[in-house]
């Protein structure tokens, strides 16, 4: 393959392109799906392509295909050229990528055991039994189980002479208690909510995720929410789990500090972003315990890698320094513009994808508080988490997000559970009430499967640093 | 594309391999080209075009399913995706019902394929865009949005001798304008190139973000609102994916639990799923290569009926209603061709029926709040504005709202006569007109 790929290189050469790159991705997949103890899908996936990318006078041209013959490379490569071609001619200004190291490298992702070596059996029966354990309360009526694992390969080749090999192990899964009874339907789910967890790590992370342990205490939860009452409404202050965290750094933090957004290429989709590019180094974001990095070299991190998908190495950066609005998620196209460099943040969802700005592991860093103190200054509030529910305006301002359970909290004790919890309010103003994050061993790297962005949609795995957190006075409930 | 005889052959090997390994299988072929031009800020600055072919087999042995999902449609391809199943077969567990694939059925063909659309040149592409991006910069606005073109294949094949092929065109667009702090919105999808008026799109997005410049804040509260087709879309989606599954409804985890069989709106509304109604883009049979026809959800306002996949009717004593579209999700089920069907108001009169309300051109960011009653959350966004007196008097800012899709139904005081396909957030082209809806609930309010 490395050397048909060169074969194409020298014709994008020949062609007079001024830049171009070549992504060989190989992606194996396995996934397993149990409910109420019987296999509901067990999948193998296999998938291997090539995308290719052209500059040409200032603009871009990118065709993707899997079949792999020399003469069908060639096609897309003169097929992106034709594509660029076109571009140029309804371009504003020229496309410029900002100067960066060019490297000859191999990575691979950390993991102890192979998941790919672990018997199908075992993960089979993990779930198998999980699933039955959750089926022991007859308010269950759907007990789920999911585990996925993926090896992706990639082989990165450009005009400037980068070459990267990359290889990454990704493994992942949860449990989630469907309950239906006293007329309502409720939802709980381990350790969180939507795909669950998921690492750049290997059979070793599903082992700690401890899935057996914690499935009869889900299904009772999913149980007890059904007879719990409604949350109320008002202000209340809140103590916001890890994984809830996570979802409100992803919608809040995360797809505003894009610079793509901030510089319009999302608007008819996604839309655009409040962080607008006259308020870096001056807008106060959030209180100044806030500190929100991003960071691709944390080890077992979803959003962790050796390289971006333009051959920029993983790097940490800061989006928030003390409560202070300083830096965007960048790509060589979007960071010369602002004169920098780029932040490694390119990222294609497989092959068929050419690289946008995405989020790598976007971090609430760590405070000082332990988990009974964030609880215990708390006089009338709740402690919520596990994402339900969420919605957020085209700029990132106004949200609306829900969980799966809140605990009342008074006088600094936890007690009883609510449910159809739902709290909004406007991004600045919530992080500006923040005033206690958890300390480094509350913190934990979510690993988010399912970010959606751009036209095709692309579907990419990112993580997100998070302890719970405490915020002030924050709007709950949808009629108040 | 491949074509039909391409995979014929393929599902030669399916049956030779089934023989061989004592695996009944069911094989979905997925074909397709899709070329998509991106602008913003009045440029093309994404420009794409992507081939891709998949083979999914679904093998079944002592009533265990897997899938194996690959990309080599050769002998030796499909050979080595057996022997996968096999290994996962070994180690499954047997449903709790008993499983079997459907016998052949004969399948209804609709004309899909349009030449122009599948084959459209970048150039093509460039000129749409081009027109779009001329006429925002002569009213000193800019342009954002897509335009994509292509063409898509889809095979079934059984181990028990079925065989269906269907090859369509698609092609959808939308488009943002904006200037200053105005900003409006139109989408188009279909099957066919000649079936958008260009200028049409682009004379209604300019025009509402003209309008839309210089917002008024209202308060959130109870409104009378004006649904675009483009609205009416966003909510029928959610509807579709969480009240319409049979599956749901036996767990009991669906609000069909609640309102199926119950008169649902006080106006005679349809909401049908329909591959034979004009501006969808049809897809003829399912994934079980059950064939697709009318099929009626909502009729005169009662809401009537559940989909059921292949799998969710054997395991519930239903019939399969040709709406499986995932295998590795076989008891689930989806409406494809969604049309909220025209009501016999002149939307002008609709309009000019509203004494205070608020139009909506296009819901942002939609989620559901409360399942049970379909309770559905989002903002509005690019052009939201004032019904005085029957007119759009004042753009206003932008507004959150909560409204249980049930209760927006029996709200539903008029349905416009005139209807849009436009393209939907799941990529699916939708058909549905306005819509004016009574006591439509906003709860906050946005800064812009």
């Amino acid at each position: 393959m490395r050397d048909r790929l060169k074969e194409v290189l020298d014709f994008l050469d020949s062609a007079g392109a001024e830049y171009f790159d070549l992504r060989y991705e190989s992606i194996d997949e396995e996934e397993i799906a149990v409910e109420n103890a019987v296999v509901k899908s067990y999948s193998i996936d296999q998938t291997q392509g090539v995308g290719v990318r052209v500059l040409y006078d200032g603009a871009w041209g990118f065709s993707a295909t899997n079949r792999l013959s020399k003469d069908a490379l060639l096609k897309a490569a003169k097929e992106a050229l034709d594509i660029a071609r076109t571009s140029a001619r309804l371009k504003k200004e020229k496309i410029v990528l900002s100067s960066e190291e060019v490297y000859k490298d191999t990575y691979r992702s950390e993991f102890v055991i192979d998941p790919f070596t672990v018997e199908k059996e075992k993960k089979v029966e993990l779930l198998v039994e999980a699933t039955a354990l959750m089926k022991k309360v007859p308010e269950v009526v759907r007990a789920e189980g999911e585990l996925r694992f993926r090896k992706i390969k990639k082989l990165f080749l450009s005009s400037e002479g980068a070459e990267i090999d990359q290889e990454v192990v990704v493994s992942g899964g949860l449990i989630r208690a469907h309950a239906a009874g006293n007329g309502d339907y409720q939802v709980r789910s381990y350790p969180a909510g939507l795909e669950g967890d998921n690492a750049t790590r290997g059979w070793e992370f599903i082992e700690e995720m401890s899935l057996l342990e914690n499935a009869e205490r889900v299904a009772g939860e999913a149980r007890d929410l059904l007879y719990a009452d409604v949350a109320p409404s008002g202000e209340y202050d809140l103590v916001i789990g890890g994984s809830q965290m996570a979802l409100q750094i992803h919608e809040s933090c995360g797809h505003p500090a894009e610079l793509d957004r901030v510089l319009g290429y999302e608007i008819s989709f996604a839309g655009g972003s409040f962080m607008t590019l006259d308020k870096i180094g001056s807008f106060r974001y959030g209180s100044p315990i806030v500190n929100i990095t991003a960071d691709a070299t944390i080890p077992g991190g979803l959003g962790t890698f050796g390289y971006d998908d333009e051959g920029v190495r993983a790097q940490k950066s800061f989006i928030v320094k003390d409560g202070i609005l300083v830096g965007y998620l960048m790509s060589r196209e979007t960071a010369v513009k602002l004169g920098l460099s780029s932040n490694g943040a390119a990222r294609a969802h497989g092959w068929w994808s050419i690289p946008i700005i995405r989020m790598t592991n976007i971090n609430l860093l760590p405070g000082t508080s332990s988990f009974e103190e964030l609880i215990g200054g708390v006089k009338e509030g709740f402690y919520i988490d596990t994402n339900k529910s969420w919605s957020i305006d085209d700029k990132r301002v106004n949200f609306q997000f829900a969980t799966e359970v809140a605990y009342e909290i008074k006088n600094g004790k936890l007690g009883r559970l609510y449910k159809n919890f739902v709290y909004w309010g406007k991004t600045p103003e919530f992080w500006g009430s923040c005033d206690a994050i958890g300390n480094e061993s509350l913190w934990h790297v979510w690993g988010v499967m399912n970010c959606g962005k751009g036209q095709p949609l692309q579907i990419m795995h990112v993580g997100h640093g998070t302890a719970p957190a405490r915020f002030r006075k924050v709007k709950v409930g949808v009629r108040s | 594309m491949r074509g039909e005889e391409f995979y014929r052959g393929v599902s030669r090997y399916i049956s030779i391999y089934s023989a061989a390994t004592g695996v009944e299988a069911l094989a979905v072929a997925r074909g397709m080209k899709q070329a998509l031009t991106r602008f913003a800020n009045n440029a093309i600055h994404q420009n794409v075009s992507i081939e891709r072919t998949t083979l999914s087999v679904l093998g079944l042995k002592d009533n265990k399913l897997a899938v194996v999902n690959t990309e080599r449609f050769d002998e030796e391809g499909v050979e080595e995706a057996f022997e996968r199943l096999k290994e996962v077969l070994a180690v499954s567990k047997p449903l709790d019902y008993q499983f079997r694939f459907p016998w052949p059925k004969v399948v209804p063909s609709y004309t899909v394929y349009d030449e122009k659309t599948a084959k459209a040149s970048p150039d093509y592409r460039a000129e749409v865009v081009e027109g779009f991006i001329k006429r925002a910069a002569k009213d000193e606005a800019e342009a954002f949005g897509y335009f994509s073109t292509g063409e898509e294949e889809l095979s079934v094949m059984s181990s028990n001798g079925n065989f269906l092929y269907h090859l369509g065109s698609f092609a959808d667009l939308n488009l943002v304008v904006t200037r200053n702090d105005g900003s409006g919105y139109a989408s188009w999808a279909g099957i066919s190139v000649d079936g958008a008026n260009f200028e049409e799109i682009a004379e209604l997005a300019v025009s509402t973000a003209l309008k839309s410049r210089n917002p008024v804040e209202v308060d959130p509260g109870e409104y009378t609102v004006v649904l675009s087709p483009e609205a009416v879309a966003d909510a029928l989606t959610l509807f579709a994916w969480i009240a319409c599954n049979g599956k749901a409804f036996e767990e009991k985890t669906s609000p069909a639990v609640k309102y199926l069989g119950k008169q649902v709106s006080q106006l005679p509304v349809n909401i049908v799923d329909d591959p034979s109604y004009k501006g969808v883009v049809p897809i003829p049979f399912d994934l079980f290569g059950h064939p697709r026809g009318r099929f009626v959800i909502v009729e005169e306002g009662h809401f009537a009926r559940l989909t059921y996949s292949h799998a969710a009717a054997l395991k519930y004593g239903k019939e399969p209603t040709g709406h499986t579209f995932s295998l590795n999700s076989v008891e689930d089920s989806f409406p494809v061709n969604l049309v909220f069907e025209p009501g016999d108001v002149p939307f002008e009169r609709l309009l000019k029926s509203v004494d205070r309300g608020i139009y909506i051109t296009r819901f942002h960011y939609t989620n559901v709040v409360d399942p049970m009653e379909l309770v559905i959350t989002g903002m509005t966004r690019d052009g939201t504005f004032l019904i005085e007196g029957g007119e759009l008097t004042k753009p206003i800012k932008n507004m959150r709202f909560n409204f249980g899709f049930f209760e927006l139904l029996s709200n539903v005081e008029m349905v416009s006569e005139e209807s849009k396909s436009v393209s939907s957030e799941y990529g699916l082209a939708i058909v549905a007109p306005y819509v004016k809806v009574h006591k439509f609930r906003f709860t906050s309010k946005s800064d812009h």
